[in-house]
Order: structure tokens, then C-alpha cells, then sequence
């Protein structure tokens, strides 16, 4: 029997031709997934390793393996980076060796709030009921195939058991609810989402009599003894938690970590705090420059980024610093005796080297917005801030080239900015870089174009800086908008394989913008001075198919100010909300095109390119030691 | 603990159903009123709770479900039109005028009514609750936060537990 494995790695021709009762026993001693590997060979085969009562027989030859779920520290000296390998290895018991089941890489968990957040909760007919922090899934790990349980909540659900349901053969997850009296059954079968009321035991005639007899009557709840609120708060389900935090503005949120340990433990679980994330509206930003004190001739100047709310229409300050003017810094260079107003060491000294000449103040400058993180800069000075929990991780000074993007590296979890050098210069190429937050090291990636791709739409040239054009992350691709130097292509990143493609948008126009919705890439299409947008979304990603979501045309009769000066229009939500840039004025529009609100800069343009999202989640990058002669970003003076 | 008025009870078409609060006391509503719990809404479609049968819920005392059967009452007509299109801004302000005094509870009330609209899934009744506990936590320090919700004083432990983390977020304490 081995000559005969051994011949069907060789696919000698022969083999084949065996009768397919011979061929059956041969693939029945193959590991799973090289009985996978079988199936593309020819028909005969795939007919032969998909059969049914051969995959029964295959399945009931395998031997039983102990499952072993363990976790793994990835970090080593000198810091604890936080992260976690959680890893689930199949213990052959005749040969004693340790195979892989299943394994990735996560955060820390809050090792107080209980036990890993990642369990092996079943285990039926080759199928695994394994949980990560609240969800749920159902996998097959010889064919990796994964359907995800719905409506159970694991913080107030126990799982009792996986089995198959003889008569339907379909699987059903058995789970009881803890409740203050007794407690609930529940039923989910595994595929469909509705049943869960359905299956609500207590409610079922026949059962009912099966119940214990109940206890004399539980105290829980009556009484505000001590402590009512952290118990309440502790055993409360996962809903009504999110519920109250919600509502709770950044502040509140963080502050209620402090009242007590059962509250700690809930409000800063990393689900719930991913759950608020993703609950959040993205609100654009806006950053500008002023005048802090306009009446009198006190030069200095405020530095600001604000996000709206499009609902209320209100600014909230995200970062706010104040510092002497640029254009009256040269009156006081030569006196010692100005001293800077932060220790926030701000050399004015090459400032025209490093920025474009069309702008002639300092910004204070947003390069990029991802999961609540902003890139930020000053000057040479370089950050990533979270501004909900104003932590902070220090850059390289990147003044001397163009930041284009800013992603995470999904299989390692780390956060990288990618720039460019050699824009636009006729004798060299552009050349790409990748830098890994919390490292100073850029690594060169050249200019890596992939196969797939025919031919360069323009890489060579470099790209629009993300200040200007920022890309949109999905899934493990970063996608710019179309831009004219590559030709209105969409140039997509992939960044695991460190390759660029391109995509087709469905028009082309002079003026793009992509941003997400609901998971998919939408499209922003306008054109400078022109009151037609359209929103665009891309149905199907693989195929390329987009969908036109909204034309809207702005009542430009309304808006007085548009008739004199240049405008860029540009849509920023799903729900059509349109913002206009003009000098010295952002106007709100909703989507039949009707004016909802003006902001006033009287000083300096507003750029509005980016979204915040904000997030209470811990990132690793702020918690490594900060560099050496790296100075705390201003950015939140009174505020 | 008696059943409240059941709106307009001599409504021909209303059909009533029994609920069973965990302490065996049954309430009589129109099938509208309770419908608007989602774990209700199935089994009232389904026929249940009429006549002699009545609904057990086990997880619901009847003091909380007398509250609870109160706020469905007065919402039931609102939700029956959809909700906004139909309601005139009176009716609106009476809503909101009816729902603020409603929260208007001692703490324990509260937690169990939370635990209620949660068990229950009563959309609304869960928003209007979490805003309450919402405003009661908004803008205080975390003594203060102690304090409204009932905590004793902390230990000197627990104090320095406290002190502790309001260090790493400085800024939020401010």
C-alpha cells in the first residue's frame, strides 16, 4: 500500500486506471488535506474524494485527537508588546506528535476579566465550536471551511454542547442563559438566525414541567445594597452595557474605568470597545489655521483640527495648540529673549525647504485616519495620536517626502506608513518605503508591480500625497483614489504581498474620492465649479461592478459665495452629506443639495480630506517606551 | 400587586393576552401592547398567551412588569402609526414629557427594569433605560459617579486602585 501512495504522488498515468475501489482504500489512508490536494487532478478523482460515503469512511478512519488550546507570548525582551499567538495544536496519541489546528496572532487579553477569549467550546463529526472573545463560529479545520453562530452572547451564555440533530442532520448548539432565578435553554441550529425565540424552552408545554422546583425567592436585584451599581454593572449582558456606554461622551467613558474594579473590567473589555468603534460615525475633519488673538497685535496663532458631526452640524476640537506666527517668528529670531511657549521644539529655521510653496503658513497637518489612529505633523515634529484616549507614538521626521498611506499590516498587526521619494523628478523613479510604526527604520520596497497588472499606469510618476488623496483600507489592500497621474486608475496596494494593481472606477472625472461604506469602496465624483456629484459603490469587488448610490445637484442659487470664488465639492457619508471647499468657508449640503451650514475660516483655508472614527481601543504602538529626545505633542492645549 | 388598566378595554377588535410575572401574578394586555417586546411578538403571533394559557416569564417579577406594561401601553398606539409620520409634535412632547417622568425611579427599580427591557428586547424601554444610566454617569468624577450610584466609600485599597488609573488618562479627570 505505501508503493501505491507513493505512486499517486508521482501521478503516474497507470494509477488512474485503477478501479476505483482500489483507488478508494489508497486515498483513504491520505491525510485530509492531501485528499484535497486529490481533487483537482482529474475527474475521476475529484468524483472519487468529494464522494460522500468515500468522505464518511475517511472521517471514521481518523483517529481520535486530544485537543490542546494554549497561548503564547510573542513579545520578548525588553518589552511586553501585548500580543498573544492563540493556538489550538491536535495531539496524535499513537505517534505523540503535535499538529496545528488552528492559530493567529491577537492582542493581549485582559487576563482579570477571566479566561482566554479564544476556547474550543465543541467538537462533533470533525466540526469545532470554537469562540473569540464574543463570537462564535462553527469551523472545519481539514477544509477550513467556517460558518459564524449568531445570536448567542458568550458574556451571558454558557455553551452546553454541540450534536447533530438526527432527524434534520443539522447541527444545534445547546446553551443556557444565566438569569437571576433559573436558568434558560436555548436551542440554535446552526445555519439560520431567527429560531432562537422559537426555541425558547421554558416556553414549550412539554418542558416546562421538567423544570426544578424553584428555589425560595433570589434576594438579587431588590435590595441596593452596597455595591448594587458594580454588581449590576458586572452581571449586566453585553447589550445593555454598550447601550449605557454609547451614550457616554469619550470623557465619561474613560472616566467610569476609575469608579471601580467590576466596572474597569466591563468598560474596557476589548470587545465592547471594538463594538463602540465600529458603532461610530466617521466625522470629517477639518484643519486650519488662525489668528489667536485677531483684535490685537499678539502674534500668535492657533493650530487646529476639528471633527463634525453631521447630524448636529457642531465642531468638536480634536487637537488644538497655540504658538508664535511664522510670518512674525523672524522679528523675534534674533532675540533670546522670546522662549518658546511648549517645550514642543519647533525649529523654524529650514521650514521653506521642506514645504510646498503654495503654502507659506506651518500646518498643522493630518496625514492619515485609520481605526480611530491619526498621522499627524507639525513641522519636522511626527506622530500617530489616538486623539479619544490622546495616546501617542513618535514618527521620523518625514518632512522630506510624501507620506501616501497609512495601513495595518493585518497578519502581523502592525501599523506601517508607506511614502514616496523622487515624486515628479524626471531622472530618477519613484521609489516606495515602508515604515513599521514604532521603529525607525524604513524598509525600501522599490517600485513592485504585480504580474497581474499588464503594465505601470504611473507609478513611476508617485502619487498625491495622503494629505490631498487619502487611501481607504479593506480588508489586507489599500486603494487610492483615481488621480490623473495615474491616469484615473484605481491603484491598489496589497499589503501582504507588497504589490500594486489597478482597478477601473466607473467614470472618469476630474475629481475623486474614495471612502467606505458598510465594508465596500464607495466613490465621491465631482468636479470643481459643478453642482452634479454622484456617489458610487463597488457591489462587487472581484467583478468590478459598480453601482451608482446617489446624484446629487447642489442648489447652488442658495450659496451666494460660490458664485465668485473656485468651490470643490465632494461627497463624505453614505448618507449623501456633501461638503464644499471654498476659500475661507466649508459649506454643508445634504443630499437633495439644500444648504444645511456654513463654517467660517477668516484666515487660512480649511482642508476637510479626512474622517475620524474614533476608538477607545488599547493599541500595542503606544504602549513601547517613547524614543529619546522626542517631546509630548502639544496638541491638546485646553482642551 | 393588581393589573394596570388595559387602554381602551372595551376596544371590540383589542385582543387580550395573559402574561405571568415570576411571582405568579398574571396581567391581562392588548396583544399590541405586548408586542412590542420582540420576545413576546413571535409567540403572540403564534397564537400564544390567550385565553386561560398566558405567557410565563420567569425572568420578570410583577412589580418590574407592571412598570414595564405601563410604558408599553402608553407607547403602543405610537409604535401601531410607525412611529413618527402620523404623531403631531403634541403627541411627541407627551411621549417625551411621559418618558422622562417614567425614569424617574429609585436605582433598584431601574436595574430591574433594564434587566426587563433587556430580557423582554422592548426597543425603546431599553434606549430610554441606558440613556438614564447615561446622564447619571456623564460629566462626574469617578467619586462623584460613586456617590449617585450608591457605592460605599472605597478603601484605602480600592482608593489607590482609583488614583492609579485616573494617572494613565490624566487628561479624561481634568
Amino acid at each position: 500500500m505505501p508503493r501505491a501512495k507513493r505512486a499517486l504522488d508521482r501521478r503516474q498515468r497507470s494509477l488512474i486506471d485503477l478501479p476505483e475501489e482500489i483507488l478508494s482504500v489508497i486515498l483513504l489512508l491520505l491525510p485530509p488535506k492531501s485528499v484535497l490536494r486529490c481533487r483537482p487532478i482529474c475527474k475521476a478523482m475529484r468524483r472519487l474524494a468529494s464522494d460522500r460515503a468515500f468522505l464518511l469512511a475517511h472521517h471514521r478512519r481518523q483517529p481520535p485527537q486530544r485537543l490542546y488550546s494554549f497561548i503564547r507570548d510573542v513579545g520578548t525582551y525588553p518589552e511586553d508588546l501585548a500580543i498573544f499567538d492563540y493556538c489550538l495544536e491536535a495531539l496524535d496519541l499513537r505517534t505523540y506528535e503535535f499538529r496545528s489546528v488552528a492559530r493567529f496572532t491577537a492582542n493581549d487579553y485582559d487576563c482579570s476579566i477571566g479566561e482566554s477569549p479564544f476556547a474550543v467550546l465543541g467538537s462533533c463529526d470533525g466540526l469545532l465550536l470554537m469562540s473569540w472573545s464574543n463570537l462564535l463560529y462553527l469551523c472545519n479545520p481539514a477544509t477550513r471551511q467556517w460558518i459564524s453562530i449568531s445570536p448567542l452572547r458568550l458574556q451571558h451564555d454558557t455553551v452546553m454542547g454541540l450534536y447533530c440533530h438526527g432527524p434534520s442532520s443539522d447541527y444545534r448548539v445547546l446553551y443556557c442563559r444565566r438569569s437571576d432565578r433559573e436558568p434558560l435553554f436555548f436551542i440554535n441550529t446552526v445555519g439560520s438566525k431567527k429560531e432562537r425565540k422559537q426555541s425558547l424552552l421554558l416556553l414549550e408545554p412539554s418542558l416546562r414541567t421538567r423544570r426544578p422546583p424553584r428555589a425560595e425567592k433570589a434576594p438579587t436585584m431588590a435590595e441596593p445594597e452596597q455595591g448594587g451599581a458594580a454588581a449590576f454593572i458586572r452581571d449586566a449582558p453585553f447589550r445593555v452595557v454598550l447601550e449605557i456606554v454609547r451614550r457616554l461622551p469619550t470623557r465619561s467613558a474613560i472616566r467610569i474605568r476609575a469608579v471601580c474594579k467590576p466596572w474597569r473590567d466591563v468598560t474596557a473589555h476589548p470587545a465592547l470597545l471594538a463594538v463602540l468603534h465600529r458603532l461610530q460615525p466617521p466625522q470629517p475633519l477639518l484643519c486650519f489655521g488662525r489668528a489667536a488673538c485677531p483684535n490685537r497685535y499678539i502674534p500668535l496663532r492657533d493650530y487646529c483640527v476639528e471633527a463634525l458631526n453631521l447630524r448636529s452640524d457642531k465642531l468638536r476640537s480634536i487637537f488644538r495648540f497655540t504658538d508664535y506666527s511664522y510670518l512674525n517668528y523672524d522679528r523675534f529670531v534674533g532675540g533670546d529673549q522670546v522662549a518658546p511657549i511648549d517645550d514642543f521644539a519647533v525649529d523654524y529655521h529650514d521650514y521653506d525647504e521642506c514645504h510646498d510653496a503654495e503654502c507659506f503658513m506651518p500646518r498643522l497637518t493630518v496625514h492619515a485616519s485609520l481605526d480611530g489612529l491619526l498621522v499627524v505633523s507639525f513641522l519636522h515634529a511626527w506622530y500617530v495620536c489616538n486623539p479619544a484616549t490622546r495616546q501617542w507614538a513618535p514618527l521620523p521626521d518625514l518632512s522630506y517626502c510624501d507620506v501616501v498611506g497609512f495601513y495595518e499590516h493585518i497578519s502581523s498587526g502592525e501599523y506601517r506608513v508607506m511614502y514616496q521619494i523622487g515624486k515628479d523628478d524626471e531622472h530618477v523613479s519613484t521609489y516606495y518605503y515602508v515604515l513599521t510604526v514604532g521603529t525607525r527604520l524604513s524598509r525600501i520596497i522599490g517600485c513592485p508591480i504585480s504580474p497581474e497588472a499588464a503594465e505601470d499606469m504611473g507609478l513611476d510618476i508617485g502619487l498625491d500625497p495622503a494629505k490631498f488623496s487619502p487611501p481607504v483600507q479593506l480588508r489586507r489592500n489599500l486603494h487610492w483614489p483615481p488621480q490623473e497621474r495615474q491616469g484615473y486608475h484605481i491603484l491598489v496596494f496589497n499589503t501582504e504581498s507588497e504589490l500594486f494593481h489597478w482597478m477601473s472606477p466607473p467614470v472618469r472625472d476630474k475629481d475623486m474620492r474614495l471612502l467606505e461604506i458598510e465594508g465596500k469602496l464607495a466613490l465621491s465624483v465631482s468636479r470643481m465649479n459643478k453642482a452634479t456629484l454622484e456617489l458610487w459603490r463597488l457591489e462587487d469587488y472581484q467583478n468590478e461592478i459598480w453601482v451608482q448610490m446617489f446624484r446629487i445637484q447642489l442648489a447652488v442659487a442658495q450659496m451666494t459665495e460660490l458664485h465668485r470664488e473656485d468651490w470643490s465639492p465632494a461627497v463624505v457619508s453614505p448618507e449623501g452629506d456633501v461638503l464644499i471647499e471654498c476659500p475661507y468657508r466649508v459649506l454643508h449640503c445634504d443630499r437633495n443639495g439644500n444648504l444645511l451650514q456654513k463654517f467660517l475660516f477668516p484666515d487660512e483655508a480649511a482642508s476637510a480630506r479626512h474622517a475620524l472614527r474614533e476608538s477607545l481601543l488599547q493599541h500595542a504602538i503606544f504602549l513601547a517606551p517613547k524614543w529619546h529626545n522626542v517631546s509630548e505633542p502639544p496638541f491638546y492645549m485646553g482642551l | 400587586m393588581a393589573a394596570p388598566e388595559s387602554g381602551d378595554g372595551n376596544n371590540g377588535a383589542a385582543r387580550m393576552v395573559t402574561l405571568i410575572s415570576s411571582d405568579n401574578t398574571r396581567f391581562e394586555v392588548e396583544a399590541a401592547a405586548a408586542s412590542l417586546s420582540q420576545t413576546l411578538q413571535l409567540t403572540i403571533l403564534d397564537g400564544g398567551g390567550g385565553g386561560g394559557d398566558g405567557i410565563p416569564l420567569p425572568n420578570v417579577d410583577s412589580a418590574t412588569l407592571s412598570k414595564v406594561l405601563e410604558y408599553c401601553i402608553k407607547h403602543a398606539p405610537a409604535a401601531a402609526n410607525g412611529g413618527a409620520p402620523n404623531a403631531t409634535a403634541v403627541d411627541r412632547a407627551e411621549l417625551e414629557r411621559f418618558d422622562n417622568e417614567f425614569v424617574n425611579i429609585d436605582q433598584s427599580v431601574l436595574y430591574s427594569l433594564i434587566m426587563a427591557a433587556h430580557n423582554l428586547e422592548i426597543e425603546g424601554l431599553q434606549s430610554l433605560v441606558a440613556k438614564k444610566v447615561a446622564d447619571m454617569i456623564k460629566g462626574k468624577s469617578p467619586m462623584e459617579i460613586r456617590r449617585t450610584l450608591g457605592f460605599p466609600d472605597p478603601t484605602p485599597e480600592e482608593q489607590a486602585e482609583m488614583n492609579a488609573h485616573m494617572l494613565e488618562y490624566g487628561w479624561a479627570y481634568e
